[in-house]
């Protein structure tokens, strides 16, 4: 936690992130990155594509650095950059991705090993696959990526209220979807606790 | 299994989802322990919140952030080149210009420059290790700053500390190393010794492991001895000379923090150096407790609940810096 370094802590690094100092830029990108990724991965499916927007995002930024004020907080501008940039690529490109389920379905399984912890895991995401896109984007926001429902109002473009309305929605959508489980998975799930 | 959940309202289920995302008030909090003190509505909730811890991010995280920024940084590089062909003429034009005018000026120039002072900062929870050009070897704590010229001319050796640091002076009995802080002065010969001088502290601290310093300012001046301590209280300008505790003067050094009777207000201040941690009490009263104990590369939770825990009480995080420290109510459950 403590140790000497040279490095920007996270604050300092936001302050100055797009001021054309490449260790605060890389900070800030680390730290986002996977998260950006998994909000990306909502939209457009397959983990490179998610992972393309994202480091399209970042290149761009960097490339217009001069340009940009950021007015909200680093953190909200990034995920609101990466919903809108994934949103571009989802209705500019309805074919370019065609059924990567398959493959994501096999990354998971293939570096996943531990059986209990991954049916746990494939329960979990196949309740938030079913989710309506927006509930699923405000829960993953907040459950998932630890933002406040202010960051996630901003990052959206909905007021508080709603934000809390779908967390609301969500948690029973979640409640509803176990109970309707096939028993075998439920009764493993059970097992497990 | 909540088969049948009729009987409960929107108004716990809004709640119970606040807390579950932390985002729930202390009104809001005492609300929905008042829907908890029954049965049904308890085992609900219970169920909920399983349902929401078992919603994890995956363990083994698919997404490679220290490649993915070497690719940025390739991608970023080429493009810098490419913009930089386009800079050269500009370049050279400048180059011209500052030969034309830098032969008359080049000795005041030169000048300027070797007498540059460098500064470094650090922020919460960062240190720093800083080696002078005459080979003193300064430890810059959280929240401090050091200015320092780039090169030692002139008959002495002087720096400028905010904050608290620890120094190794190198010796050089023709040079006395002198550092200033706020409004004291400690000039040394060749020692080892901490400053501690924080702005928002009124007390400032100088204290000796080796050697001899002398400690100047407006409220007195003195030479210390070693394990002696000099703690200059700003406000009601006292000066006092004492001997000290140098485990936990230097414990920072070793990334510990030490506590011996200290009031949580002490603790409170310190966490937010080291951590930047925001830490708010429910009531005054609380700030006054005192604690001891010791806490080697911990993790600021545990030193919270640590803390807390000791003097009966608990804390809950109000935002993403921002914890609160209050006295549970025994009545309810938490």
């Amino acid at each position: 936690m403590l140790e000497a370094t040279n490095k920007p802590t996270l604050i300092e690094a936001e302050k100055e992130f797009l001021s054309g100092d490449k260790a605060s830029f890389e900070t800030v990108f680390k730290e986002y990155y996977s998260s950006l990724c998994r909000f990306a991965s909502i939209f457009v499916n397959d983990p490179m594509t998610s992972e393309e927007v994202v480091s399209d995002v970042f290149f761009k930024l960097w490339v217009n650095k001069n340009k940009i004020v950021i007015k909200s907080g680093v953190k909200t501008y990034l995920f609101s950059m990466v919903r809108n940039a994934a949103l571009d690529r989802l209705n500019n490109k309805e074919n370019y991705e065609a059924a990567p389920e398959l493959e994501k379905l096999q990354i998971v399984s293939e570096e996943d090993d531990r059986e209990e912890a991954d049916e746990k895991l494939r329960l979990a995401q196949s309740i938030l696959e079913k989710m309506p896109t927006q509930m699923r984007q405000v829960f993953s926001l907040n459950k998932l990526e630890g933002l406040k429902y202010k960051e996630i109002a901003e990052v959206m473009g909905i007021s508080v209220r709603t934000v809390q309305n779908h967390m609301v929605a969500s948690v029973k959508f979640i409640e509803k979807n176990k109970i309707n489980l096939p028993v075998s998975i439920f009764l493993l799930a059970l097992s497990l606790q | 299994m909540i088969m049948e959940n009729a009987h409960l309202t929107d108004r716990f289920y809004e709640l119970s989802v606040k807390r579950l995302s932390s985002e729930i008030s202390k009104a809001e909090s005492e609300e929905l322990n008042n829907y908890l003190k029954e049965a049904k509505t308890l085992e609900a909730y219970l169920e909920m919140e399983k349902s929401w811890n078992e919603i994890t991010v995956p363990a083994n995280n698919i997404f490679d952030s220290n490649r993915a920024f070497s690719r940025l940084e390739q991608r970023i590089e080429a493009w810098e080149a490419r913009q930089n062909r386009f800079s050269l003429t500009r370049i050279a034009a400048s180059i011209a210009l500052l030969i034309g005018l830098g032969v008359g000026s080049w000795f005041t120039y030169n000048q300027l420059f070797t007498d540059k002072m460098e500064l470094v900062q650090t922020a919460t929870g960062e240190r720093n290790t800083i080696h002078l050009s005459d080979g003193t070897l300064v430890e810059l704590n959280v929240n401090s700053f050091l200015e320092y010229p780039s090169d030692f001319k002139g008959d002495e050796r002087s720096v400028i500390l905010k904050g608290e640091a620890y120094f190794k002076v190198a010796r050089d009995k023709s040079k006395p190393f002198k550092v200033s802080t706020n409004d004291i002065t400690t000039t040394v010969l060749g020692t080892q010794f901490n400053i501690r001088s924080y702005p928002e502290d009124s007390l400032i601290a100088v204290s000796l492991l080796e050697g001899s310093v002398k400690v100047e300012s407006r409220s007195g001046t003195a030479v210390l001895e070693p394990l002696e301590q000099a703690t200059i209280n700003m406000k009601e300008n006292k000066f006092e000379i004492a001997p000290f505790d140098s485990l936990a003067t230097v414990a920072w050094l070793s990334n510990t923090l030490l506590f011996k009777n200290t009031t949580m207000r002490k603790i409170a201040l310190e966490l937010k150096r080291v951590y930047g941690l925001d830490i708010v009490f429910e009531d005054s009263a609380l700030a006054r407790l005192t604690v001891s104990g010791r806490f080697k590369n911990e993790k600021p939770t545990l030193i919270l609940t640590a803390i807390t825990r000791a003097n009966k009480l608990d804390y809950r995080k109000i935002d993403e810096q921002k914890i609160e420290i209050y006295k549970p109510d025994r009545n309810k459950q938490e």
